[in-house]
This record gives structure tokens, C-alpha cells and sequence, in this order.
């Protein structure tokens, strides 16, 4: 449970707004919702104080079914939004939420660098191995031999390990969690939001309409929590956590790879911040003073 | 052009070498050394794609008059290379004259083969005896200072200021170098030149600017906090100007890892309430095309520049073209509201350096504002008292203010209405059943935007359709009125787009038709017309789209012959305005090798042009 | 499968107007693994007794640990991945279209017959303790079955 609990003064209701998902019954994005609300209900967030980024997918529509600022962008660019938003205003709690194909597709690159980068937002993958909005093409992380309408005879490429690429490309904090499990997954998000950087979470996300495959018994039979297996794992072992984000198959760990807390969020060190947020600064210019003073260079 | 005594005058000089060997430096301290010496100048730089090798040259014009252009033929060549002689010694003026190291074998006879006047002198020599070999560009410019007649002290005051900063010792032996050479220029070759320049006007302060130092300023002063980039030629020196001068500024820059990344960063920022752009060229700018459908249909400022270079693809990427018009205009899918502007002087694009910021935050909606590297990259003096500091405005319209700023009358002007019962039927109300409409549907078509972290109008965008409230619908009746209202923004601005500017006297025989760039050129052009006898004008166009067609229209009735004047093939401009106003221009001079037109080669065409239909 | 459970299946395939043993034994065994997130240790114990031989063992293979609280479409969730999609390819637009999907009230409906089946060898109290443990509309479901 977090550390930083503020009174409670919110509670889920100020979350909710009046609009029904139209996700199918059962998917696992209901829970990850739900999740999402009762973690800035814990940390004490209130609306207006947290940016909820999408993509393009049925996850990423998630922004428009609950009560806060959001924004559902284009395919595979809610990081670099996001990352704009938090460099534009610091203060604000900001949270990507995304799918697989989206955030590890063709968002890939700004995945590598947002993961090197470490802004402090909040990343939560919603992975369900599969493009489901546009009715059932594989994915980056649909494994091998999986048979969809763009992969008739089976994908016959390896699936990406995002926690591995992750890890790879410097994250400071890797994190999975499982729809089926949502106190698991509220503590992982509110773990990913108390980080001071870049979160990612990778969440376990069924699809039941299009992924006959990977279900909730798939991935209940080989997930596992580390802290329940492996009670004296530490996740700063870069080592440990090297072979840890590797793991995928038979045996799928849940819950924090990995977390370095000495690397600072990347906003801290950006010199035009140095004076605090851009946005009431937006309406003034630099003052006549520097204004005459850069004149004077060019004579 | 040439000296007529007691005359106007203005002197060409050409530096030329291989690249690596300081040219663009050597050629932007002379420029300046002009300048402070109270001269106009006018400069451009001809340089390749590569870091080493490759023949680039620098091109200086100073007179003591205004000018707006560069001039062909140059009168002096500064030749670094052998090969500078081979590209330039036959292009210079009559009896111009060729500054070389004495030891470059077979230059004195390539001279002398162009026609062109000899200064050889022992520039290595020069250099080597106070410092060493490098330094001998320095003596090039102190020898080229006494050849023409320019005073040596404002080029020893620009030596050590560009050398000062790294070490004082490498500015005197520098300034020792110079002058030597002017010394000996002053005594092996004085009188022989006939090109000298003027004495200086009467000193009014001028500034010596680029393009784009004149856009980043302007940018600065209108309140841009926050721009993310990625470098690409000819843009890069913008997301440079505010990187180096962030921490004195307070503006958050980002070089992105991409153009996709940097606008996508720019619309975040710019939710955020930021004042926020991007810079690019034609080939970042086609990465950026999808997300500009996105802030248009979300309804956020975004402000975007776009340097034009030669195409297509990675095509010329140092030098300039105008061939992105078309594909500006109509950039992304769909249809939604921009604006498009594209400066053609220094003055006009830092002009457009704070409109662009208010047009983009008032109809919230994507401003581009289209350059070229010919305006982009030459330097050129400007009056001082021409960027002015209280002509700036900062207007961020319907944004409604963060809590934090004391600006509630605004903000609760905004708010007005709330719980009103019919927000969706076009009152004007942005509050219903005490949900925030960001989208409201408002008489004009702009709804007040509130700005993350206020509690007052919390909302999310989406880029799919969406209803005044901002949740997803693909009801048909919604969907029309909320297309046609930022559509509607479309009209609105039309009306606040200026009409061209008209150069020279309104009855003309002849109108030139410019926009961009062209203008410089094109205007210092009517004069050398002017002297075949021929009443030429020219009309300007700096606000390109919407295109204001009702206030064109009157102007082009007037006009008994048009020339376009447009550095692309396809005569884009011609077709622009054709398409939007019916009017057909009646020749086009046209130009796509990637160099600047010069005014010579304008006047040269509209004459033979003229010449042919007489 | 021994009589036990063949005859809770056939009850349970009545119920719910399924065609085929699978099916049914499909939705028997989602609706019990769902179950066994819900309920702590000793009520899955409990429901495993009273269950026949071939489905007590979803619930005695239940792993030690709290109860999960998961929500409605989490439960249902497993109920939606078994029920049979039907679809061609899309060949003009792409991607799948569905020509049977999955809906809710199916969903439901299954659950409901599977509920009916577990409820006949619980006593009330039992009954009403586990309904206590269902989330949103699915404790209804339960109490109508």
C-alpha cells in the first residue's frame, strides 16, 4: 500500500461518469478501470489533478469512461503527448494507458525512449496479445504460431518481451500485473505512480471475444507473484531482474521486476523548468529587458 | 549597381573554399564587421550536403542604402580553393578582382583567363608567422577589408569577440593576422580596385538576422514556452536559438526522437496550456501530417513551422525551394481549420512569430507558418527599431486562465452559463447539468477551453467525433453540427487574413506576384526593370490561408499584367490562386535548382517575357 | 465421468439449453473457477463437498490466499471466452466480422443454469453467504436460480 496516503478526500463516485464502455462483457478492461479509479482514490488524486492518455484501441478508449482530464490521441502516440503534458505542467499525475499493439507497435519507438528518457508518468499496457479493435490481427506480443486473420498459418514471428526491452532500453521501474487479480493490479498502479519516473505496467488483459487463446485460465495457470515465491527478491538486482523481465512462457511473474529510485524523473532536469510550470508563463513574454538584451547580440 | 561617383553603391564579394574550412564562419564575421561599420547587408550561404569537401561559398552584398536581396555579379572573390576560381572567377563583375595565396599554383593564370583582376598574396605565410595555417581565412578578410575600403577596426572587434570567448590569446594573434594582411593590401594594392565601398551612412542602428533568429525571437517575445523538435536542415537553428537560452527564457525545449514525437510532445504541451510549436522541413513535416488532423479535430493551439528546402524527398537539403505550398495547404486527411502563413522578409516572420501564437490559441487550431532556407539562413540587417518589443501582443483569447492567475474577471466571463439546460443547441452555455462542454457549440464556433488542473472544466479530447461534451458519438446530427463548427473557425479567420502588400507605385504595366522569400529579390528587381522602361509593381502575399479571396480580388482587377514570380515547377502559388479567387496569372517565372533567385535573374526573365510578347 | 457428475452436468445442460456435453462442462467449469476467486479458503472447501467428484476439484485446487474482488465482467469474463464465436473474415474491410457474438445475456443465462445446479445441494445459509460474495448483478442472478 502506498506510503503517501492524503485524507481521503475523494471517493470513487467522483470518478464515474455516466458513459457505458463499449467493451465486451467479461473483457479485462473493466477491471483495469476500476483499478485505475480506486488508485487515484488511494493515493487521495482528484480529478482535475490527473491526465488519463490513450491511443487508438479498445483499451485506449478507456479515458472517455471515466470522470477526469484525458485524452485519446492517435495510434501509438500517447507517450510523447503525455510526456508534453507533464513538461508542460509538472503537477499534474499523468497516466498512459494503451494495448499492446499501440504502445509496443507501433509506439515502440517512443516506448524505447520514454523507458531511457524517465519522465514520471505512469504507463499501463493493457495486453491482451491481440488487435482487437480491429477485430483480431496479431500483435507484437502474440506468440508464435498464434492463428489470426493477418496470420492464417500462425504468426511466424517471436513475440517482443516488453518487460525485457523495457529493462533493456532503462526503465526504472518494470511492473506486471494481471486483470483477474485487481487488488494486485490497483497496488501495482499506485506502486507505478508513487515512483518518481517512468512506470511501466504490464497488465495481463484478456480478450474474450477475439483471443481464444491466451484467457484467464492461460494466464492464471502460469502467472505467479514474485512477492508470494519469492519473498527475499529484490528488484534493484539488476541481475535478478535481467532474468526476471525474461521470464514468459510456462511461468509469467507478476508484480515488480524491477525499480531503481535513484535515477530523477527526467523533468527535474530540464533548464526551462528551472522556474517552475510554462503554463502561467505562456501569457507573458520575456520582458523588454531580455528582449532588447537578444537584439543587441545580432549588432 | 556598380560605383557612380557620389552615388549610391554597393559592393559584392563571394568567399569561397571547401567545406571544413570556415567558410559560413568567416563569411557571417565579415557580414557583420560590414554591419557595425553602419553598411546594409545582405549575405547568403551556398553550401552542400557533407562536412567535408564539396564547394561552398558565402556571398556578401553591402551598400548604403536599404536592400532586400543579394546581387549578381559579385565584384571581389575571396578563394580559399583553386576550385573557388574555377566555379566564380568567370561570373564576377568587370575587372573584379580575386584574393588567393600566392602559393596556389595555376590560380594567377585561371584568373587572368576570367578576365578578372589578381591580388595573390602570402595569406599561409601571414597566418603561420603569428598563429598557424588555419588562420588563414582571417588574413583573406583583413586583405579583402583594405581592397574594398572598409575600415579594419569594426573586423578586429568582430575577430575578438568570436575568438574572446575561448581564449584571449588565440583573438590577438587572430587580430595581429588581419592585420598584416590589411596592411599589406593597403600597400601592394591600393587604388587598383575600382569597386570601393561608400562611405557609411548615417549611423541608424541596424541588427544583423537571420531568418530564423528573427522568427525565435519574435516566438520568445510572443510567449512561446515550449518547443520540441528534431533537427532537420534548414530548421534546426530554431529548436537551437531557444535550446541555448532555455534556462534564461524559461522555455522548455525537447529534440525529440523524432518529428512524430515532437509534434505529438507540442499538442501535449499545448493541452497543458503551454504556448507550444514545432520546426521542421517538408520531410519532418510529412511525419507530422496525421497529428495535425489530430489538433484540429481536439481544437488545440499548436503552432508549426515549416523551412522549406529543395524536394522531394531528401532532394536538396541545404539549399531553398518553394514547393511545399500545395502539400501545407492541404495537409491531412479529412478536413478540419488551419491557417497558413509564410513570411517573406525577416520583419514579417518574426512577425509571425507571435501572431502565429494568437491565431493558433484563438480559433485553437493549427497555425503553419512556411519558410524557406534562403530566408531561413541569410543573415541581412534589419532597422533595430523594426522588432519592437511593445508591437509584440500576447492574446490567449478563449482560454480560460489557470486558478493560479489573477485573471477570474476572464475566466468567469468564460464560464458564463453554467448548468445551462441547452448547451447543446448552440446557446452559447458550456456548462450543462454541471458537465463542462469543451466543446460547445458557440455562435462563432470556438468554445472556451479549460486547461488541465482546473477543477472547473474538467474534460477529455478525443480524436474520434465527439459531442460538445467530448465523449465519442457518431450520431449523424451531432456530427454534422460539430464539423461545420470548426469549419465555421475556417470562415472567421478568412476574415482576419491580411491582404498582400503592394510594393511600388499602384499603376503599373507590369505586377510581379510573390509569396515568401520571392519578395526580396523580386522587389529589388523593379528598379532594374524600372530601367528598360517598364512601370513594374509588386504584390506581396504573406497570409496564404484561408485564403482572404474578397479582399484579393479588388486588388487584382487593377492589374493590367501579372508575373508570378515562384521558386518551384509546378507554379503553386499560380494555382492557388486560381483556385480560390478564378484569376489567372499571366506568366510565371519559375526556378527549382535550389538557389535563391537573384534580382538580375528575375528582372532578366520578366524582361525577356515581356520582350517576347511585345 | 462418474454418475454424480454426469447427472449435475445433464441438470446443468437442461438448464441452460445447451446442445453438447462440452458446453456445458465448459461453463460448469468457468463459473466454478470464478468462484473460487470470490470465496476465501474455507468456502471453497465447503462448495467443494457438496459438489460431484469431477467439479470439486476446480474448487479443491483452489490456491491458499484471500478472496479476490473482482468485479461483474471479470466473473463473467471466462463464461465469455468459452461461449463459441462465430465469425468470417471481413475481406473488404478487414479483420474479423462477427456473425454469432458472444453476448452478456448468454453469458448470463449459462451462469444462471450453472448456479441453479450448485444451489440444489446447498442449504440456505450456505446459499445466501455465497451470494454475499458475488459482485454487482450477479448475486441476482444467483438468487434467482
Amino acid at each position: 500500500m502506498p506510503e503517501v496516503v492524503a485524507e481521503r478526500r475523494v471517493s470513487i463516485k467522483d470518478y464515474d461518469n455516466k458513459v457505458r464502455p463499449s467493451w465486451c462483457p467479461g473483457c479485462g478492461d473493466f477491471a483495469i478501470l476500476s483499478s485505475l479509479k480506486k488508485a487515484f482514490v488511494d493515493q487521495g488524486i482528484a480529478p482535475h489533478e490527473v491526465v488519463v492518455v490513450g491511443g487508438i484501441g479498445c483499451g485506449s478508449k478507456l479515458p472517455n469512461y471515466l470522470r477526469a482530464y484525458g485524452f485519446m490521441t492517435i495510434h501509438g502516440r500517447p507517450l510523447p503527448v503525455a510526456t508534453g503534458i507533464k513538461l508542460a505542467n509538472p503537477d499534474l499525475h499523468v497516466v498512459v494507458v494503451d494495448g499492446d499493439g499501440d504502445g509496443y507497435g507501433i509506439g515502440g519507438n517512443h516506448f524505447i525512449h520514454t523507458c531511457r528518457r524517465n519522465p514520471n508518468i505512469t504507463h499501463v499496457v493493457q495486453n491482451n496479445q491481440i488487435y482487437a479493435l480491429t477485430k483480431g490481427q496479431y500483435s507484437p506480443t502474440s506468440d508464435y504460431g498464434f492463428v489470426t486473420t493477418t496470420s492464417p498459418e500462425g504468426a511466424i514471428e517471436r513475440a517482443i518481451n516488453p518487460t525485457a526491452l523495457a529493462f533493456a532500453a532503462g526503465a526504472t521501474f518494470i511492473a506486471r500485473a494481471f486483470s483477474g487479480d485487481p487488488k494486485h493490479l490497483t497496488e501495482m498502479i499506485v506502486k507505478g505512480m508513487q515512483h518518481r519516473g517512468y512506470a511501466l505496467i504490464d497488465v495481463l488483459q484478456p480478450c474474450v471475444t477475439f483471443n481464444k487463446v491466451n484467457t484467464y485460465d492461460w494466464y492464471e495457470e502460469r502467472s505467479y507473484k514474485i512477492s508470494e515465491e519469492e519473498p527475499g527478491y529484490d528488484p534493484s538486482d539488476r541481475d535478478a531482474a535481467w532474468k526476471k523481465a525474461n521470464e514468459w512462457g510456462e511461468r509469467i511473474p507478476l508484480g515488480v521486476i524491477y525499480q531503481n529510485p535513484e535515477i530523477p524523473p527526467y523533468e527535474e532536469s530540464v533548464p526551462g523548468l528551472s522556474g517552475g510550470s510554462i503554463v502561467p508563463r505562456s501569457y507573458e513574454g520575456i520582458g523588454k529587458e531580455a528582449f532588447e538584451r537578444l537584439k543587441k547580440s545580432y549588432m | 549597381m556598380s560605383e557612380a561617383a557620389g552615388g549610391p553603391a554597393d559592393i559584392s564579394l563571394t568567399i569561397g573554399g571547401d567545406a571544413g574550412q570556415g567558410v559560413e564562419s568567416s563569411g557571417a564575421g565579415f557580414s557583420l564587421a560590414l554591419a557595425r561599420a553602419g553598411y546594409q547587408v545582405f549575405s547568403i550561404s551556398d553550401y552542400q550536403s557533407r562536412i567535408r569537401g564539396g564547394h561552398n561559398f558565402y556571398q556578401i552584398r553591402a551598400a548604403n542604402y536599404p536592400i532586400y536581396a543579394h546581387s549578381d555579379p559579385p565584384h571581389l572573390l575571396v578563394a580559399l580553393t583553386e576550385e573557388s576560381v574555377e566555379v566564380h572567377a568567370a561570373r564576377l563583375a568587370e575587372q573584379g578582382g580575386v584574393i588567393y595565396d600566392a602559393s596556389l599554383a595555376g590560380v594567377e593564370r585561371l584568373v587572368e583567363e576570367a578576365g578578372a583582376l589578381p591580388f595573390p598574396a602570402p595569406l599561409a605565410e601571414i597566418a603561420e608567422r603569428h598563429g598557424n595555417r588555419v588562420m588563414a581565412n582571417t588574413a583573406a578578410l583583413g586583405l579583402a577589408a583594405a581592397i574594398i575600403g572598409l575600415d579594419l577596426a569594426p573586423v578586429v572587434g568582430v575577430i575578438e569577440q568570436r575568438f574572446g570567448e575561448k581564449s584571449k590569446e588565440l583573438a590577438r594573434k587572430n587580430a595581429q593576422v588581419a592585420e598584416d594582411a590589411y596592411a599589406f593590401g593597403l600597400e601592394r594594392y591600393a587604388g587598383i580596385f575600382r569597386y570601393k565601398l561608400p562611405p557609411p551612412p548615417a549611423a541608424k542602428p541596424h541588427i544583423l538576422i537571420s531568418g530564423n533568429e528573427a522568427f525565435s525571437l519574435g516566438a520568445a517575445a510572443g510567449g512561446c514556452r515550449f518547443i520540441a523538435a528534431y533537427p532537420m536542415t534548414p530548421a534546426t537553428s530554431i529548436l537551437e536559438w531557444m535550446t541555448y537560452r532555455a534556462k534564461e527564457l524559461g522555455i522548455v525545449t525537447k529534440h525529440a526522437e523524432d518529428e512524430i514525437a515532437a509534434v505529438c510532445m507540442a499538442i501535449g504541451a499545448s493541452f497543458a496550456g503551454a504556448r507550444a510549436m514545432t520546426a521542421t522541413s517538408g520531410g519532418g513535416f510529412d511525419l507530422m501530417v496525421e497529428a495535425l488532423g489530430l489538433a484540429g479535430i481536439v481544437e488545440l493551439p499548436l503552432v508549426v513551422v515549416e523551412v522549406q528546402r529543395g524536394g522531394p524527398s531528401t532532394g536538396l537539403p541545404t539549399r531553398t525551394e518553394q514547393s511545399d505550398l500545395l502539400s501545407v495547404i492541404h495537409a491531412s486527411h479529412g478536413e478540419y481549420p488551419k491557417i497558413v502563413l509564410a513570411p517573406g522578409t525577416a520583419v514579417e516572420y518574426f512577425e509571425c512569430g507571435w501572431r502565429a501564437f494568437n491565431l493558433a490559441d484563438k480559433y485553437q487550431t493549427p497555425v503553419i507558418v512556411v519558410a524557406d532556407q534562403f530566408l531561413a539562413g541569410s543573415p541581412r540587417t534589419v532597422p533595430a527599431d523594426a522588432l519592437r518589443y511593445e508591437s509584440v501582443q500576447i492574446d490567449r483569447a478563449k482560454t480560460i486562465p489557470p486558478a493560479s492567475l489573477p485573471r477570474d474577471s476572464v475566466a468567469s466571463g468564460l464560464l458564463a452559463h453554467p448548468n445551462g439546460s441547452n448547451g447543446g443547441t448552440g446557446n452559447g452555455a458550456i456548462h450543462e447539468a454541471g458537465h463542462y462542454l469543451r466543446h460547445a457549440f458557440t455562435e462563432d464556433g470556438i468554445s472556451p477551453r479549460g486547461l488541465p488542473g482546473d477543477p472547473r472544466t474538467i474534460h477529455a479530447l478525443t480524436s474520434d467525433e465527439h459531442d460538445p461534451e467530448g465523449h465519442i458519438t457518431e450520431n449523424k446530427e451531432i456530427r454534422v453540427q460539430m464539423h461545420g463548427k470548426r469549419m465555421r473557425k475556417l470562415e472567421l479567420a478568412r476574415a482576419e487574413m491580411r491582404p498582400p502588400s503592394l510594393i511600388g507605385e499602384p499603376d503599373a504595366d507590369l505586377t510581379l506576384i510573390t509569396w515568401g522569400s520571392t519578395v526580396g529579390p523580386a522587389r529589388e528587381a523593379l528598379a532594374l526593370i524600372a530601367e528598360h522602361g517598364l512601370r513594374a509593381n509588386l504584390l506581396h502575399f504573406c497570409d496564404i490561408w484561408p485564403f482572404p479571396a474578397e479582399k484579393v480580388m479588388p486588388l487584382l482587377a487593377g492589374v493590367r499584367r501579372s508575373i508570378a514570380v515562384e521558386q518551384n515547377y509546378t507554379a503553386q502559388f499560380c494555382r492557388l490562386l486560381r483556385m480560390e479567387t478564378g484569376y489567372k496569372v499571366d506568366h510565371a517565372v519559375l526556378k527549382w535548382d535550389g538557389r535563391p533567385f537573384s534580382p538580375q535573374e528575375i528582372a532578366a526573365s520578366v524582361l525577356e517575357e515581356v520582350g517576347a510578347r511585345a | 465421468m462418474d454418475r454424480d457428475s454426469q447427472a449435475f452436468l445433464d441438470r446443468v445442460k437442461q438448464a441452460a439449453r445447451l446442445e453438447s456435453d462440452r458446453e456445458a462442462d465448459e461453463a460448469v467449469r468457468a463459473t466454478l473457477r470464478s468462484l473460487r476467486s470470490v470465496l476465501d479458503a474455507d468456502q471453497c472447501e465447503r462448495l467443494a463437498r457438496s459438489l460431484p467428484p469431477a467439479y470439486a476439484c476446480e474448487l479443491a485446487s483452489r490456491e491458499p490466499g484471500p478472496a479476490t474482488d473482482i468485479d461483474r465482467e471479470t466473473f463473467i469474463g471466462r463464461m465469455m471466452t468459452s461461449l463459441p464465436t462465430e465469425a468470417l473474415w471481413d475481406q473488404s474491410l478487414g479483420g474479423l466480422d462477427l456473425v454469432s457474438v458472444p453476448a452478456g445475456d448468454e453469458a448470463a443465462r449459462r451462469t444462471q443454469a450453472v448456479f441453479s445446479g450448485i444451489k440444489a445441494s446447498l442449504d440456505a445459509e450456505f446459499a445466501e453467504e455465497i451470494a454475499g460474495r458475488l459482485p454487482g448483478d450477479i448475486a441476482g442472478w444467483f438468487d434467482k436460480a
